[in-house]
């Protein structure tokens, strides 16, 4: 199949902070690996080898790591993020014929991929509890008959994954900024945009997202065994280890879950399922992990309780940490919303021993210190912030 | 160069070609490169030419096919190493005008690349799909005049960063001149479990022949062979087909069942079973042990009393990694080098790789990469 791809990785994904400060949301590792890889992957499953990657904010970073990746894959800078449209547009002089078009940072399955690449002239997509996050579309039999970005009220549940399918026609008549308004425009001129239904898809649009995203793609690790583990280790379900990590004996994992390389575990921790652990991470005694992603380097001291958690990079949180899934409103600029974890801290937090946290977001390089016991519940952690 | 019947694979390939009438070889080689030029030679002890070319960098079969471009001036049979094909089906190939590929009729065409036919022509060539076209399967054998080089020029690298040599099958394909050949027996090696199968039937071809020293009270039913320096011990009970390679101690009080090939220098000791199995050089299994249908790679140690099973309690199909077996009965792959501490027990379709170190005591199962080290 000689089709060419267009990831759009040039976004920063703003309702991803603090965990976008640093860098872009297509690099942000669920299942230990960056977003971005998961879709290149379903895309090379899916037999599409032409992969051209739109880069923009922190583009470095995203360059740095898409040189590692197994596939050669073409880049084009986006200088300004002015939208979706536009960033296809920079690529524009690369692309030969039809294209498919997807973000960088959604997981889609490779079925939906080959589905999609049969059909010129159409989009992708799918049912959403709450549609007003997304482009909301009309489907009649199987035309989209409108598209909406992100409306006040959404008339039905039916949202597009960002994942299209356009002819070279469709492509050099586009415009405007926004891919959904090109192709909204589009459709009152006439075009028909057949509906594919995606078989697998899933978007992050707060951090807590990410979570359920990590559910999703889990069930897929290969369930390899590295490092030194020790024999009264019980390990069920998929559970993969990474090379160099040591596990110590009474610890207790139950799958799906990845481990990074050169960790430190145990002895007696508890994982549960549904748990990502990146590399050089120390767990002490102890302490139980569920439902979590802990990213590269963190260390949690001993008789810690993290559950719908993800911890940022370089995080240091000390004993009797408590992280505990509830859900509510966190405070959002002048409005609140809707949000449902443990707590979700940016980059190199420090946390004293015995600090509770509830569905809470904690910034980038935040110092919690002092002697009384502290419990946040329901509330935002600004970035550099040093508590008391 | 893995073991089939007590001789490598690659040799059992290089026999059949042989006595299709074939005479000169190019060897494609890379990894493992001296053992395999230390083996064959240059050909001479077998009356045919030998000569090896060495694939630096491990790009895809495309890549492969053109490093013997410049020793290759006529119409020539390429053959992947890693299968067991019968003369006859060679021979018909040979007959056969170039270029052709060798088909199977396999019955789970979704592991390979799948051909369909019209009449003598292939029609189509899709890699592996969940949903096959047909059986009939790419056998991986096929018969090219030099041509086939101006085509692999024209490929690109597959998402694998490799030349795929089937891209360049494409237009042979599209102009309606490939023509496939219908193989009475093949058989591939890809996986471990592949392996024990055809060993398994290479096995009842054997023929009983006694070396080394055979003490009293040893009991050997059925077609065995022994090689030169081997001390079977008293009380050892031997059931044929099996191999027993040179300078072996086998007993005394061991169990050697159908299927067994055992390497050279090898220690099968007291009151261990072995059936079915594959174990290469210097390997030892002492005390007490219980070995069934798994391939067991070189210089490796089960302590005392440390088992395999080979057996679900469900006696559903053994399932590695995702992938089925399609066999009931299998044990154990484990690499080189893989030290057992006493009394561990090995879990049913586990895969064990090079050099991991296994204290006692442990239960292992799943796939353990290299290295890996299981202690108390």
């Amino acid at each position: 199949m000689s089709m060419q791809a267009v990831i759009l990785a040039a976004g920063e994904g703003i309702r991803l902070r603090p965990l976008t400060q640093n860098k872009p949301k297509a690099l942000i590792p669920v299942a230990n690996k960056p977003i971005i890889e998961h879709t290149s992957l379903s895309l090379l499953e899916a037999g599409i080898r032409d992969i051209i990657v739109v880069v923009g904010y922190r583009k470095e970073q995203v360059m740095r790591h898409l040189s590692h990746l197994s596939v050669p894959v073409m880049i084009v800078r986006q200088t300004e993020q002015l939208g979706t449209a536009h960033a296809l547009l920079s690529a524009r002089d690369r692309i030969a014929g039809d294209v498919l078009v997807l973000p960088g940072d959604n997981y889609i399955d490779p079925d939906s991929i080959r589905d999609i690449a049969r059909i010129k002239n159409s989009l992708l997509y799918t049912t959403h509890r709450q549609p007003s996050n997304f482009g909301v579309v009309t489907i009649e039999e199987d035309t989209v008959t409108s598209i909406t970005e992100k409306p006040v009220l959404a008339s039905r549940m039916t949202v597009s994954c960002g994942v299209y399918h356009l002819g070279a026609e469709l492509l050099n008549r586009i415009t405007l900024p926004s891919l959904s308004e090109a192709i909204d425009d589009e459709i009152r001129q006439g075009t028909r945009i057949t509906a594919v239904k995606a078989h697998s898809w899933q978007d992050a649009i707060y951090p807590w997202d990410l979570l359920i995203m990590n559910d999703r793609l889990l069930p897929f690790i290969s369930p390899e065994k590295s490092g030194t583990i020790s024999s009264s280790v019980i390990m069920q379900g998929k559970v993969s280890i990474g090379a160099g990590t040591k596990i110590g004996p009474g610890t207790v994992i139950t799958g799906p879950v990845i481990i990074g390389d050169d960790c430190t575990i145990g002895p007696h921790v508890v994982i549960e399922p549904g748990t990502s652990i990146g590399s050089r991470v120390k767990i002490e005694p102890f302490t139980v992990i569920r439902r979590s992603i802990l990213m590269d380097d963190v260390v949690i001291a001993s008789h810690s309780s993290i559950s719908g958690s993800v911890i940022g990079e370089g995080c240091t949180l000390g004993e009797y940490t408590s992280a505990m899934y509830a859900s509510g409103f966190i405070p959002s600029g002048d409005a609140a919303i809707r949000a449902g974890c443990g707590v979700i801290m940016g980059n190199g937090v420090f946390c004293k021993p015995s600090v509770m946290f509830e569905n809470t977001i904690v910034g980038n390089e935040v110092t919690i210190e002092g002697r009384t016991d502290l419990r946040f519940s329901c509330t935002r952690i600004p970035d550099k912030t040093r508590v008391i | 160069m893995l073991p089939l019947a007590g001789r490598p694979m690659l040799e059992h390939l290089l026999n059949a070609v042989m006595d299709a009438g074939v005479t000169e070889f190019i060897f494609v080689v890379g990894y493992g490169e001296a053992s395999v030029r230390n083996f064959f030679g240059d050909g001479t002890s077998r009356g045919i030419s030998i000569r090896y070319v060495t694939q630096k960098r491990q790009q895809g079969t495309g890549d492969a096919l053109m490093t013997v471009r410049p020793h290759v001036h006529s119409q020539f049979l390429l053959l992947n190493g890693d299968m067991v094909l019968h003369t006859d089906d060679i021979g018909a190939m040979l007959k056969t005008p170039a270029p052709a590929m060798g088909v199977f009729t396999s019955s789970h065409p979704q592991d390979y690349g799948v051909v369909t036919m019209d009449g003598e022509i292939i029609s189509g060539l899709e890699e592996k799909s969940l949903h096959p076209k047909s059986d009939l399967i790419n056998a991986g054998m096929y018969l090219f005049e030099p041509g086939i080089f101006e085509e692999l020029t024209t490929i690109k690298p597959s998402p694998r960063g490799e030349l795929e040599l089937t891209d360049a099958l494409m237009t042979y394909i599209q102009n309606k001149t490939l023509r496939g050949v219908r193989l009475g027996f093949w058989a591939d090696m890809g996986s471990p479990w592949d392996l024990l199968g055809v060993h398994e039937e290479m096995m009842t071809q054997i023929i009983s022949e006694h070396q080394g020293i055979i003490e009293e009270g040893v009991v050997i039913k059925g077609d065995v062979q022994i090689g030169p320096g081997t001390v079977i011990m008293s009380g050892s009970y031997l059931e044929g087909p099996c191999i027993i390679g040179a300078d072996c101690k086998i007993g005394p009080h061991a169990y050697i069942r159908p299927g067994t090939a055992i390497g050279n220098t090898c220690h099968i000791g007291h009151s261990s079973e072995i059936k079915n199995s594959i174990i290469m050089d210097n390997t030892n299994v002492p005390h007490f042990s219980y070995v069934g249908d798994s391939v067991i790679g070189s210089g490796c140690n089960l302590g005392a009393g440390t088992k395999i099973a080979n057996l679900r309690h469900d006696k559903g199909t053994i399932i590695i990694g995702g992938t089925d077996t399609r066999r009931r009965k299998f044990g154990a792959v484990i690499g080189d080098d893989v030290l057992f501490g006493i009394n561990c027990s090995i879990n049913v379709g586990s895969v064990i790789g090079n050099h991991c170190r296994i204290g006692p005591h442990a239960l292992v199962e799943g796939r353990l990469n290299d290295h890996t080290v299981i202690r108390r």
